[in-house]
């Protein structure tokens, strides 16, 4: 993306819900709340707001088709802007991409994106499919596909082409559960080795239990608004270096190579864009549905080379001390995952700059780094970040 | 549902209708190059200025690309464990499936597949795959 355009808008505010089991709280209940809690944030109102972005499409997020509209009407608001682009988990960094180009060609001064989902309890369901048995899905519905199933294939396959571990493999979700050990609102918070991750129940193989996220009820927003109204706000301004999307499948029978993922060119496209590379960046949050996709994400965007995630991750390169601290919030493996946690991935990015980290805070933080994957490695998002 | 079951449409008819005969059939186009899944358009050919792509038989026999073994079904009528995989074909192309008269935990990448063909409800088949035996296998 031009960089003019991320240029003309920041961020200014987010917040995540504490909530993590929501029984009977519809979500739109946890979009206003969160809306309202990054608005305060940046010390905005309602009354500021001309933009929103949200998908709430899915089963779980309250809504149904023209979801944005829907979630509008229940906030009571008329942005005269709104985006509900849906790539799956990393939606809501897409939408601030989409978001900041609007501000910058004068479509909105003041943006919300927006997500919240309730998957633990809502009554309708299941989530919904990624395809239907009629058309190019008939070649993959009828076998019984799940997301745990479709990463799992990633999983192995670089176990077989790379000689990567479970061991390794299980290093992920140890790392990030010692950083949730330290959020009070992670959902998992105890320490845990990886022979507890080994050891616990295969879902999919090669994943255990431990492997695969949690699943929460919760949300999440941040807020952006034109980069001339943002400096005398709550919070020093969020500056947007550089920004990259792409997109691969959604079958995997059309999957081309099993070892990488769209994150690779939209990593290029962000890291070119913003003129950095992996080594300018002081902390990165990965989307971790599962252990292998930080482990795919460090290799797409050069922090290691690929087929070498499984000995890097092993390293405690990615822990407190370590080269590039990841996930520092608990991610989605130990803290919040309630179907699409890209907007965790990049408040925790955003929370990083601030210093108001819940969970392991970088110090002195200049350069943020937020990757988002969405469907089965099927889109990525990722968004270099600075203050101003 | 207890499990999706397929549903043919205009484009891929005529690959639901040679599977509920045992046969495999997957696109060509006049280009000569593979296509799969179906689709009524030639991936090569976008703007249709060639003739449409043409159904043909293949061997039927591929290899592992990649296998999940699932032990946690999300639908009633798949009964957990079983091997999920990808098939490369030997014309090529890939194939989702399950891989079937094994042992789910014995399937591995690389291993030689062919294809068999299962019966998931009254009147309906899907391919499936299952190994060539070492001892078959040339």
């Amino acid at each position: 993306m031009d960089m003019n355009l991320l240029s003309r808008a920041a961020i200014v505010g987010a917040y995540e819900s504490p909530r993590r089991k929501a029984n009977d709280i519809h979500p739109f209940q946890i979009f206003h709340e969160v809306i309202a809690g990054a608005l305060e944030h940046a010390g905005l109102t309602f009354a500021d707001v001309d933009g929103l972005c949200v998908t709430a499409g899915d089963v779980g997020e309250g809504g149904s088709t023209e979801d944005v509209i829907e979630v509008a009407e229940y906030l009571g608001i008329s942005p005269r802007f709104v985006d509900s682009t849906d790539v799956g988990g990393c939606s809501a960094i897409v939408q601030t991409a989409r978001a900041a180009a609007a501000i910058a060609c004068g479509m909105a001064d003041t943006v919300v994106v927006a997500y919240a989902a309730c998957p633990r309890w809502f009554p309708l369901g299941p989530t919904n499919p990624m395809s239907w048995p009629v058309g190019p899905g008939a070649s993959e519905m009828p076998y019984g596909i799940s997301s745990i199933t479709a990463y799992g294939l990633y999983a192995a396959r670089h176990m077989h082409q790379f000689g990567t571990t479970p061991e390794q493999l299980a290093s992920v979700p140890v790392a990030i559960r010692a950083n949730a050990a330290l959020n009070p609102n992670a959902l998992m918070r105890d320490p845990i080795s990886i022979s507890d991750v080994l050891e616990s129940r295969m879902i999919s193989s090669p994943f255990h239990k431990l492997d695969c996220c949690v699943v929460t009820d919760s949300g999440g927003a941040v807020v952006l608004t034109r980069r001339d109204r943002a400096n005398d706000l709550r919070k020093k301004p969020i500056r947007m270096l550089g920004y990259g999307e792409a997109i691969g499948c959604i079958h995997t029978n059309q999957v081309a190579d099993f070892t990488a993922s769209p994150g690779l060119q939209s990593g290029q496209r962000a890291f070119n864009a913003a003129g950095l590379t992996p080594v300018d960046v002081d902390v990165a949050q990965f989307y971790d549905a599962f252990s292998i996709t930080p482990l795919i994400g460090l290799e797409d965007l050069g922090f290691c080379k690929n087929g070498e995630g499984g000995a890097f991750v092993a390293s405690g390169a990615i822990g407190a001390g370590g080269s590039i601290p990841i996930n520092t919030d608990g991610g989605g493996l130990s803290s919040n995952h309630p179907g699409k946690r890209g907007v965790f991935v990049l408040i925790e990015a955003l929370r990083q700059l601030w210093d108001e980290s819940p969970g392991l805070q970088v110090k002195d933080c200049e350069v943020s780094l937020a990757h988002g994957i969405g469907g089965f490695f099927s889109a990525a998002s990722t968004m270099l970040l600075a203050r101003s | 549902m207890d499990r999706p079951i397929p549903i043919p449409c205009a484009h891929d008819k005529v690959f639901w209708e040679a599977v509920a005969e045992d046969r495999l059939v997957v696109q060509k186009t006049s280009n000569g190059n593979w296509q799969s899944y179906p689709r009524a358009h030639a991936l090569d050919d976008p703007m249709k200025q060639n003739a449409a792509p043409a159904f043909e038989a293949v061997a039927g026999t591929g290899t592992i690309e990649n296998v999940s073994v699932v032990h946690r079904s999300f639908y009633p009528a798949i009964l957990a464990p079983y091997a999920f995989a990808v098939v490369r074909l030997d014309e090529g192309v890939c194939m989702t499936c399950h891989i079937v008269d094994a042992e789910p935990s014995e399937v591995r990448i690389g291993d030689r597949v062919k294809v068999t063909f299962i019966e998931i409800a009254p009147g309906k088949k899907i391919p499936c795959f299952k190994p060539i035996e070492a001892s078959l296998a040339t």
